[in-house]
């Protein structure tokens, strides 16, 4: 069956003032359906943020993209702007870190909602302000609200309506960039909870693109694991956490503290590679507590490492396991003094 | 004797009216963002001050330091009440108690190198002497805070360390002068989760190692229930419960700790059912509902709580220094 969306070795290449060509995304393979929840995580800069801009075609003008995006198995990406433009907030849709402060203050919130609703066309200004009541109800504000102006709407709500706004066109694919970062614990309880619903109640089809393990850990059944620019682990999101296959899902789950768990924390030395120049071997070999000779010749590649999961290292060739026992100590196997 | 001492400390802001109120000829309420805040910090010690945006929590701490001047109540620092120091009789004070800010992107100067970042406060408090002297001091602040070699930073601009190496730099500008009390705000939160655990292993080994004591604010708390050795979770400009960071969070007596606890995402497979999402926000600081603060959101608030504000108490069975603000607090440990 053709999944809804497909990503296909995506690649993205920055250049910067100086003309250095920077390879942001190396690779990438991603797919949805309906309904799914699947989780994009790495840290900053490792192209997650890049990668979904690039299925939406938003990328800036100094940026190159090569790879396939097929929607319901049609190719979207060749033909640029022309292409995706028919799909874009139509098909995918997209809510932006900070999209809470995106909206114009001098308009109400409704009305801004009921602009975007009539992009998609067929609907009289009256049904499209209907609409944008419907579409507030939908994400937990209640429709009286709608003429309220942005001011009005407490940080938690902004989210929402941008949420709505997002859905204004009835799109099937939902590319959230970390839809909560800049709310509080309560409110991102919230928002999470109405994603949920939106996938299982309205068969949306959410990627999830986020910095915080846990929450997508909470939110995903699926996870893929970013780092400089590939996908350096995916599966079952409990896999993931339970038998890590690569180091640095072990040891991005050990740095992510946990109220109930009083084992230390762990701290990955060092900083990812720069992207400016090709990577020999292994990207994270130089921060691996695991690296051996063939990891800093050899480049990993994804592939089946156990059961449902896929890994890029090394170690999974050899039987070994990314870590060595299930011992606590093995949590703090990535600390060491020094800069980090 | 506790290192600071804080009592009954009140921090309101005015405001200007909202056009409602000019229209009805009513004052303006004022913003009471430290209502009644009650705490001491002890040498060696890692206070959590926990909260969600705008409960509080950095007022507090910018109060504490005198950066701003308290409503009412009174601060001790080191046995001496600075409550109503005069500018310049604190200057001698600052040395002693520094602040680290939330954003190393932001809090070091682009334009100076490590060293000037490190010899600045050296100079302003006219200490260690000679260029060759200052020099010395800005590696070994350098060493303590890991960045080795030291030798190799002093040169550099912020522009060209990662995050986690710019944090650890305004962390050594602010211990390179010696200071007791340190104010850490969010230290690690613009920080990649990967090096967040170095820099809070580096502030706890300040604590044990050199005894300073720190007051760490933070939203988040998985990373308080790590590091700190005691946590004040604060709600709308109050303490609501405070106690022995582990104590505090495996038996919450505040309806408001309980909830936080358990929404906060779970690393383990093990986490639990999805837990009571309070609805709403947090009220508006210039309206703070009567009683007790919480109730208009607390699960199970009832009548009484709508006009009894109750204060921080000792709560039934837990150790001496476990308190909260319910009335149900002895109830809610059965639950």
């Amino acid at each position: 069956m053709t999944p809804l969306l497909e990503v296909q070795d995506l690649h993205v290449w920055f250049e910067d003032a100086a003309g250095n060509e920077i390879a942001a995304v190396r690779g990438v393979d991603l797919e949805i359906d309906a309904a799914d929840r699947v989780g994009l995580v790495g840290e900053s800069g490792c192209g997650k943020s890049t990668t979904i801009l690039a299925i939406m075609g938003l990328l800036p003008s100094n940026a190159t993209v090569a790879g396939r995006v097929l929607l319901d198995g049609e190719e979207i990406l060749a033909g640029g702007d022309r292409t995706i433009r028919p799909h874009r907030w139509r098909d995918i849709a997209m809510v932006f870190q900070g999209a809470m402060n995106a909206f114009n203050p001098v308009r109400p919130i409704g009305v801004q909602i009921a602009d975007a609703v009539q992009i998609r066309g067929g609907r009289t200004r009256k049904e499209a302000a209907e609409r944008a009541r419907e579409l507030l109800e939908l994400v937990g504000i209640p429709r009286e609200r709608a003429g309220g102006f942005p001011h009005q709407f407490s940080g938690g709500m902004r989210q929402r309506a941008a949420i709505a706004l997002a859905l204004a066109c009835e799109p099937r694919i939902l590319l959230a960039d970390e839809p909560t970062t800049a709310l509080d614990v309560m409110v991102q309880a919230q928002i999470m909870l109405l994603l949920e619903h939106l996938c299982s109640e309205q068969g949306l089809a959410l990627l999830l693109v986020s910095h915080d393990l846990s929450l997508v850990l909470d939110l995903c059944p699926r996870m893929n694991v970013m780092y400089a620019g590939e996908i350096i682990e995916r599966g079952p999101s409990d896999a993931l956490a339970d038998t890590p296959t690569h180091p640095y899902t072990r040891l991005m789950f050990a740095a992510t503290p946990d109220i109930f768990d009083e084992s230390p924390l762990a701290s990955i030395p060092g900083a990812p590679p720069s992207l400016d120049r090709e990577i020999v071997g292994c990207p994270f070999q130089p921060r691996c507590d695991r690296a051996f000779e063939r990891c800093v010749n050899e480049t990993p590649v994804l592939k089946h490492s156990q059961e449902e999961q896929e890994a890029a290292c090394h170690l999974n060739d050899l039987g070994r396991k990314a870590s060595p026992d299930s011992s606590p100590a093995n949590r703090t196997t990535g600390v060491r003094n020094g800069a980090a | 004797m506790a290192l600071l001492e804080v009592e009954d400390l009140r921090r309101y802001y005015g405001r200007g009216r909202t056009l409602s109120e000019v229209v009805a000829r009513r004052h303006a309420p004022p913003v009471r963002a430290v209502d009644d805040v009650s705490f001491e910090l002890h040498k060696g010690e890692m206070l959590a001050l926990v909260g969600e945006s705008g409960c509080g929590k950095t007022t507090t701490a910018q109060t504490v330091l005198r950066l701003n001047s308290p409503t009412a109540g009174t601060i001790s620092f080191a046995e001496q009440d600075i409550t109503k120091l005069h500018h310049r009789e604190l200057r001698p004070l600052r040395r002693r108690m520094q602040i680290v800010y939330q954003d190393p992107y932001e809090s070091l100067n682009p334009r100076y190198r490590v060293w000037q970042t490190l010899v600045e406060p050296l100079e302003i408090h006219g200490l260690g002497g000679s260029h060759a002297e200052r020099r010395e001091l800005a590696l070994e602040a350098l060493r303590r805070v890991e960045l080795q070699p030291a030798e190799r930073f002093l040169d550099r601009y912020p522009h060209e360390l990662s995050g986690g190496q710019r944090q650890r730099v305004a962390i050594a500008a602010a211990l390179i002068v010696g200071p007791e009390l340190l104010v850490a705000d969010e230290p690690v939160s613009m920080l990649d989760v990967s090096v967040r655990a170095g820099v809070m292993g580096l502030l706890k080994r300040l604590c044990r190692d050199d005894e300073v004591g720190i007051l760490m604010i933070t939203h988040d708390l998985p990373l308080a229930a790590h590091f700190a050795d005691r946590i004040a979770v604060m709600y709308l400009g109050r303490i609501v419960e405070i106690g022995g960071a582990r104590q505090v969070l495996r038996d919450p007596r505040h309806p408001y700790t309980r909830a936080l606890r358990d929404v906060a995402p779970r690393r383990g497979r093990e986490r639990a059912e999805r837990a009571q999402i309070l609805k709403g926000e947090p009220a508006n600081a210039s309206a703070i509902p009567a009683g007790c603060r919480f109730h208009p959101r607390c699960p199970r608030a009832e009548d009484v709580c709508s006009r009894t504000d109750v204060g921080l108490t000792h709560v039934e069975g837990g150790p001496a220094n476990h308190e909260a603000a319910c009335l149900f607090a002895n109830e809610i440990r059965n639950d």
